[in-house]
């Protein structure tokens, strides 16, 4: 389990002026699900195109199930299953003729499987991919990404576009043929409450930057939102992992990363507190759109 | 004039500004072409030139602006905030559809008037349209050795009138067959199939230039005179002559030309107000048609088998796509062939075999056109950033994914268009001298053989080219067309290096095989051919080279 099935180090890229990565660095080991998450525009994409070959990073280094995407793109791409946001297929071809076209290009490519998720999925075989509703569209992505039973799968935003219903299904799917077999799976996404059931880890890219990369559980358990009065937050200092200090009446709400320690010291300054739980989603707004000015100097009195 | 329609005049104007300019360059340009050449070989035809010059920028620029006006703001994604507008859609196509006009017939206007000011003082000279008079246009020029009575040129009134008369024929029949692109390309989603489908209806458009021919006066009087209301283009028709010289064209007016003016502008006022009507009205999303009948069921998909290894995956899905956009291409020279035949000889027993003979002669024209539409078609869908992303992510190299693509795309302009033409009409290769007399000059050659299918093959690399440079169909095939035939014009119009152009190579082979001499060393064949050739490879490679830049 150790050893990493992606791993990407030092990676920066730069369009003309706008810098879209900055020395982003991950590991991600084998049998891992991992959620990139970020806003529009965070690099996500980017970094992906990279991971597949389809991009040239300025500096750094990648791996991506031992194949060097710079030096040997043709085999990792036969190697790593994908499936893009939005993805656009032939619209003139079946299913069925898009998968007997793909076959030969992937040594692993096992039909069998692919006829057995196209049952599963309930993708008309010989229907035009143009006439192929939305979800099933993506299904047949998902397939295309599976068939050759790639032993890393690199997914981009791909619920992207689907109703609720539709998006739920296809987290479904991914539990049920990617995690029970084990894969690593890196998963970009906007829509958290739906990657909490699906990703191990959680990596968030913000303004080309890896700004936190844990475990889910982990990020959830040192990620808190705790709950002060006006006096009682004036007799402390700010935290080291603050993220967010809101005011509410007479309270502040102050979202803190290593949320224990935090807590440890304000119960022994015999401060009234409260604790509260985020969810995936939370923690995600408090990283990328948190604001810590809100915090009251000391010695300021604090105006309710 | 309110603001509303002043903000809509000013957004339409900033959209079409940069095509108007492009169509104001061309018409100069061909001005500019019609004064030197005619200056310089004493044709006295500078009006039916200009004609000529008006009809080709009028098939490319109508197909170019339709798919625009009809499409844009569906491909741009900003229909929808037209439609949030508190204007009606109507208002907005009604405008679009007059600022489109405007840049498309304002330059045929503007040259015009530059021809106009030669005629007038009498710089330029103009021959009498044909007539009963006149009824061959070899009384226009001199043939050396040829003792003949000329045509006498108008007086600088009747030159202009003839002008005049000529640019609101190519106005009219500019604007009639972009309205009727745009009315097809309204319920449409794909600005590329617009592309192609007023492609093919601009085919249509020139083969129904001839119309008037298939209905002889004496038979049918009524149709004859008055078919211009329904295809303005063939109140004018051109006949084209050539010495070893000099090329020219002979003009044929129809008799009640304004009046079918008239009631073919009050057709376009209806067809505009139908496309205002139903502008904007396409669903963003496919929905299930009621006429999906007609679509033939994936025959092929039910028989599809894996295949083995990626080689004839390639060729299996170039042959899809490729051989399908050739075969329309041999249907449509076909049916011009038919035209023809049904023109030429009305009566005949033996019309199928006139139709094979006289394939070769649809060909050469619409072998240049198509080759273009195969090329631009075949690369451009797999460009777009959606599909273009798809493959590119799979296991697929790009430098082999290019020259299976090119080569197959090549052979199958080459199999199809040429080597059927060629396999169709092969007898009439061994015809004796008088049984070819009877069948007309356009019979399948050996200098065809030589020169064509080379010439097809140039304008498919250029058309690759085009399409890779700009991933955009229609700017590719654009480009392919105006290159070659903006460099065969040059060449046309410099005397001392006209016998360097492919076609006049072609003509001199051609009329030399027609007098019992087939040599290919002759008339710089072999440097012209030869250059043709690397100009076909490198405009490949070229391809190739921009293709990969897509990849790491």
């Amino acid at each position: 389990m150790s050893e990493s099935a992606i791993r990407i180090h030092q990676v920066h890229k730069q369009f003309g002026a706008n810098v879209v990565l900055d020395d982003v660095s991950l590991d991600i080991p084998r049998g891992q699900t991992l959620a990139l998450l970020g806003r529009n525009g965070a690099g996500k994409t980017t970094l992906i195109r990279m991971l597949l070959g389809l991009l040239k990073p300025d500096s750094g280094t990648m791996q991506v199930d031992g194949c060097d995407p710079t030096r040997d793109a043709i085999e990792l791409r036969r190697r790593v299953g994908y499936l893009a946001e939005d993805q656009t297929m032939y619209g003139w071809m079946t299913p069925i003729e898009l998968c007997h076209f793909l076959a030969p290009f992937y040594p692993a490519w096992n039909q069998s499987l692919a006829d057995d998720y196209l049952e599963r999925f309930h993708i008309p075989r010989h229907q035009r991919i143009e006439q192929l509703s939305k979800g099933q569209n993506v299904k047949l992505g998902l397939t295309l990404a599976l068939a050759h039973e790639p032993n890393v799968v690199i997914l981009d935003d791909p619920a992207l576009g689907l109703d609720t219903i539709a998006r739920k299904e296809f987290n479904r799917d991914l539990i049920e043929h990617l995690q029970a077999a084990g894969r690593t799976v890196l998963f970009s996404s906007h829509l958290l409450d739906e990657v909490e059931a699906v990703a191990d880890a959680v990596a968030i890219l913000d303004g080309g930057r890896i700004i936190r990369h844990a475990a889910t559980e982990t990020l959830r358990s040192e990620v808190k939102r705790i709950i002060l009065t006006s006096t009682g937050i004036s007799e402390v200092s700010p935290p080291a992992g603050l993220l967010d200090v809101l005011q509410l009446d007479d309270q502040f709400v102050v979202t803190v990363d290593g949320a224990a320690d935090f807590v440890e010291h304000l119960a022994e300054l015999g401060i009234d507190h409260e604790v509260v739980d985020l969810s995936l989603d939370e923690i995600f707004e408090s990283f990328v759109i948190g604001r810590t000015q809100g915090w009251p100097q000391a010695g300021t009195p604090v105006v309710v | 004039m309110d603001f509303v329609l002043q903000s809509l005049l000013w957004k339409e104007w900033r959209e079409r500004r940069r095509t108007f300019f492009v169509c104001l360059a061309w018409i100069l340009c061909g001005a500019i072409y019609v004064v030197f050449y005619e200056s310089t070989s004493g044709c006295r035809t500078p009006v039916s030139r200009y004609g000529t010059v008006c009809l080709i920028y009028s098939l490319c620029m109508s197909v170019f602006l339709a798919m625009r006006v009809s499409l844009s703001e569906v491909t741009d994604q900003t229909i929808s905030f037209s439609r949030m507008l508190p204007v009606l859609l109507s208002k907005v196509a009604a405008v679009r559809l007059g600022m489109a006009i405007f840049a498309l017939i304002i330059p045929i206007l503007l040259g015009a008037l530059v021809l106009l000011v030669f005629l007038a003082s009498g710089l330029l000279e103009q021959v009498p349209a044909r007539s009963e008079q006149f009824t061959s246009g070899y009384e226009i020029v001199a043939t050396p050795g040829v003792n003949q009575v000329l045509r006498t040129s108008l007086a600088a009134g009747g030159a202009v009138s003839l002008l005049a008369k000529l640019t609101c024929v190519s106005v009219v029949q500019t604007a009639a067959l972009f309205l009727v692109i745009c009315l097809l390309g309204a319920r449409r989603r794909n600005e590329v199939h617009v592309g192609f489908l007023g492609a093919l209806v601009a085919f249509v458009w020139f083969i129904m230039l001839s119309v008037r021919d298939l209905f002889p006066a004496d038979s049918f009087q009524l149709f004859h005179d008055y078919v211009g209301i329904l295809f303005p283009q063939s109140l004018v028709m051109f006949y084209n002559y050539n010495t070893a010289g000099a090329s020219w064209h002979d003009l044929d007016l129809a008799d009640r030309v304004w009046l079918s003016l008239f009631l073919n502008l009050c057709l376009q006022f209806g067809l505009a107000v139908w496309f205002t009507r139903l502008y904007g009205t396409q669903n963003a999303v496919p929905s299930v048609r009621k006429w999906h009948f007609w679509k033939f069921p994936p025959l092929f998909s039910l028989v599809s088998i894996p295949f083995f290894r990626p080689v004839f995956s390639l060729i299996w899905i170039n042959l899809r796509q490729s051989v399908p956009l050739a075969l329309a291409g041999l249907i449509l020279a076909g049916f011009m062939a038919m035209m023809q035949t049904l023109g030429s000889h009305p009566n005949a027993n033996n019309n199928w075999e006139l139709v094979k003979y006289n394939l070769p002669g649809s060909m050469w024209v619409l072998g240049m056109l198509w080759a273009t539409v195969v090329g631009s078609g075949v690369i451009a869908s797999e460009l777009t950033p959606g599909l273009g992303h798809f493959w590119m992510s799979r296991p697929i190299p790009i430098r082999r994914w290019f020259w299976f693509k090119y080569l197959i795309g090549l052979l199958a302009v080459l199999f199809v268009l040429d080597g059927t033409t060629i396999a169709v009409s092969w007898n009439s290769l061994f015809l004796s001298p008088e049984e070819k007399m009877n069948y007309g000059s356009d019979l399948l050659s050996w200098s065809y053989i030589a020169c064509y299918p080379a010439l097809h093959a140039l304008m498919y690399s250029l058309a690759v080219l085009g399409v890779c440079w700009w991933k955009k169909p229609v700017r590719g095939a654009v480009m392919a067309v105006s290159v070659f035939f903006i460099g065969s014009l040059v060449m046309e119009s410099i005397p001392s290096i006209t016998e360097f152009d492919p076609i006049f190579v072609y003509d001199n082979l051609h009329r030399a095989e027609r007098e019992g001499v087939f040599d290919l060393s002759r008339f710089h064949f072999p440097l012209i051919f030869g250059i043709v050739g690397a100009i076909t490879l490198l405009t490949a490679y070229l391809a190739s080279r921009k293709v990969q830049r897509l990849e790491v």
